[in-house]
């Protein structure tokens, strides 16, 4: 398809028609125009706008997710006549996504791109997402660094926006309100903050002190950035069992596993959870040695969690095609392309620089993971990063991110349950024995 | 704060398996005259060996460890008898050598195996002693290690292959004037030495998570080791591990877990740069 020759002629020659019905489209119909945007929106465009062309999406990640979302699209009758494509990039390492994402761009044409997990690879995308002027939309990196970008060269960067998860720093700051809220619950009076020396987790540092400043009813015994490559954790579970801690609080991505492994191994008497990303994974449940029964992480979903009405259908069916449960960016990538197919719908067009305002006005009710999806705009906190107020304790609670414990079901295999907070919850908190 | 009880207690049981694999890499040096950097692969070799026969086939801790140290063992007779006999009488090739081939060692197991492998404890649970505790499977560690020490040291003093091991080590002249085959006696030496290796990188693998580069810091703080105690003296090596032992878990309780590894570094300059020849050593190879 070819995106400038379609945009040019949707500039200047207009459109006008009928209303789009496509399911859960429920977006502000003045945003595009009150946002500033170029484009025909809600009641003026045409049932059959795009008919004949193919959108195009470049996936670099969860394609299975991606693939499930255009299907149900196609299958009903397409958008706006247009039928979705999904073509798959790299996320191997930084350099082959950018490779790919040239690629994708330049030479496939794609409308927009999707996905990416890891921010040092997202990082690298942004100079060719601003020379392409395509649309990104993330779906599993979570560095906050990256709507500062956004926000810094607003014009440049624009085409940026983050679907989920929540961002690095909102994930620190519902940890902290977890603390207030559970802490007293869980008997944990001592905490030990154990944090990972991974760029995602810059902020943690900072709100942890912040914790120990303002959670009267903790003490925190311990508050360390720790290597990735940190194989022995002997030492540190030392120190926190001389300080008589109740639970390591801990932020590990590439340490995770040994860490848990070792925490299992050794039956030491804390509990032991927070932002685990190897426990995020069904697979974790067979990587640790033993089990790691008990181990508690925060996650956007579960495949036990009911966020949202469409959170189970979406787990059935991605297990019915693949066999297994998704991770939390599946569902994240599965919203993604719905909610741009919304917008295209609201706008009928795949121009970037239409959507865009479009998109920042946008609510999206269809999702899997939060009530609903709306970004921050060129000013907000975090420009185009998915709008988060908190998990439980203010006036319009998100319900996430939710607190999943791995626990045997009656079969004993694992099972990711949630038990906090009490909307999504699907289990109280259990601690193995020797805690 | 660590209880320095606690630290003394981990540093005493870390140590004896710092002081197995320090030995292997002593023995061959002391016998051969060769340092084998692939010493730390063969740690590696050793804990996928485990890995392969308690996870991917079920079998119990006991046949893993078996297996973990068959498998090293095996693996540095083919070393020896595929590449090092050519060259032995070159000791730069053979450090060169070994380099390389402990990189393919690594590489090739990070290639066909997942990248983290963990293994079972061999038991499970801590034990208390005068109201300080320590975990059962690191008691075993060094149980087992100290055990492994002692049968070689009576191998060596009072077998017949354990003697010419040691005559060996003593005059590469003498030993042949006596008809001992030396190649026989080196071939044994780099299987004991790795079959070293392979059992400690199952306990490693048992209290801390394994990995295709796993044995890139047991072969560096075994070198520092050797280097301390002095090369080719297994004397040397038990006191070099204590010493290094102690500084290294005194280090990573105290100030840093991040620091695992840079003490033995430390160590190992200013022992090159005071007393080369170690503790109990000869001259370093020139």
């Amino acid at each position: 398809m070819n995106r400038i020759s379609r945009r040019n002629v949707l500039k200047y020659t207009g459109v006008a028609g009928s209303t789009v019905a496509l399911a859960g489209c429920s977006g502000d119909d003045g945003g595009a125009e009150g946002a500033g945007g170029n484009g025909p929106s809600g009641d003026d465009v045409e049932e059959d706008a795009l008919a004949g062309e193919t959108i195009k999406l470049g996936v670099f990640t969860d394609e299975t997710a991606a693939q499930m979302a255009v299907d149900e699209i196609n299958a009903d009758g397409g958008l706006l006549g247009a039928d979705l494509e999904v073509l798959s990039g790299s996320s191997d390492s930084p350099a082959d996504a950018r490779d790919d994402h040239r690629e994708l761009t330049f030479q496939e044409g794609v409308d927009a791109t999707f996905g990416l997990f890891f921010d040092p690879t997202l990082r690298n995308l942004m100079e060719s997402m601003a020379e392409q002027q395509t649309l990104h939309f993330t779906t599993g990196a979570a560095g906050y660094e990256i709507s500062e970008v956004v926000g810094d060269d607003y014009d440049l960067y624009k085409y940026h926006f983050r679907v989920g998860p929540i961002n690095s720093m909102q994930l620190a700051r519902a940890q902290v309100e977890f603390l207030e809220l559970y802490a007293a619950d869980l008997g944990w009076d001592r905490v030990g903050f154990l944090i990972e020396d991974l760029s995602s987790f810059n902020p943690f540092e900072e709100e942890m002190a912040r914790a120990e400043n303002e959670l009267d009813h903790i003490e925190v015994v311990y508050n360390e950035v720790l290597s990735q490559g940190l194989s022995n954790w002997t030492p540190v579970y030392d120190e926190l069992e001389a300080e008589d801690a109740d639970v390591a609080l801990v932020t590990q991505a590439l340490s995770g596993t040994a860490a848990a492994q070792q925490w299992v191994n050794q039956e030491r008497p804390f509990d032991f959870g927070g932002i685990h990303v190897p426990s995020q994974f069904d697979a974790f449940w067979d990587e640790i040695e033993g089990t790691p029964e008990y181990i508690f992480t925060m996650n956007a979903m579960t495949p036990q969690t009911d966020n949202t009405p469409l959170t189970q259908p979406f787990v059935e069916d991605y297990a019915d095609r693949t066999g297994s449960v998704p991770i939390y960016s599946a569902p994240i990538m599965y919203d993604a392309v719905r909610l741009y197919a919304q917008a295209v719908g609201e706008v009928g067009t795949t121009d970037a620089e239409t959507l865009i305002p479009h998109i920042e006005e946008m609510t999206f009710e269809e999702s899997t993971w939060l009530p609903e999806i709306e970004f921050h705009g060129p000013d907000g906190e975090f420009p185009h990063d998915v709008k988060w107020t908190c998990m439980e304790a203010c006036d319009d609670p998100a319900g996430v991110p939710v607190w999943q414990q791995w626990q045997a079901n009656d079969d004993g295999n694992g099972v990711m349950e949630a038990f906090a907070p009490p909307e999504n919850a699907t289990t109280e908190f259990e601690r193995p024995d020797w805690v | 704060m660590v209880d320095p009880i606690t630290v003394a207690i981990n540093a005493t049981l870390i140590s004896a398996l710092y002081a197995l694999v320090a030995i292997g890499f002593t023995l061959i040096f002391g016998v051969g005259g060769v340092l084998n950097f692939a010493h730390g692969a063969l740690i590696t070799v050793g804990a996928y060996g485990a890995h392969i026969a308690v996870n991917l086939y079920g079998y119990s801790m006991g046949v893993g460890i078996v297996a973990g140290i068959l498998a090293a063992a095996a693996i540095g007779a083919v070393l020896y008898l595929g590449l090092i006999q050519f060259i032995e009488d070159q000791p730069v090739t053979v450090l060169i050598v070994t380099l390389i081939a402990g990189f393919i060692l690594q590489h090739a197991i990070g290639h066909f195996f997942q990248s983290q492998i963990t293994l079972p404890q061999v038991f499970g649970g801590s034990i208390g002693l005068m109201g300080y505790s320590g975990q059962t499977n690191m008691v075993f560690v060094f149980a087992s290690s100290w055990l492994i020490i002692f049968a070689l040291v009576g191998f060596i003093n009072y077998t017949k292959p354990g003697k010419a091991v040691m005559a060996l080590s003593m005059t590469t002249k003498g030993a042949s004037l006596v008809g001992i085959n030396q190649r026989k006696i080196n071939l044994l030496t780099w299987a004991i030495a790795a079959g070293f290796a392979g059992f400690a990188g199952v306990m490693l693998t048992t209290f801390q998570t394994g990995g295709a580069g796993m044995g890139l810091e047991p072969l560096v703080l075994s070198f520092a080791i050797v280097v301390l105690g002095g090369l080719g003296s297994i004397k040397g090596s038990v006191v070099g591990a204590y010493i290094i032992g102690f500084i290294e878990t005194i280090t990573v309780s105290v100030v840093s877990p991040d620091l695992t590894g840079l003490s033995a570094l430390v160590v190992l300059v200013v022992v090159l740069l005071i007393r080369p020849s170690g503790l109990y050593g000869r001259d370093t190879p020139t």
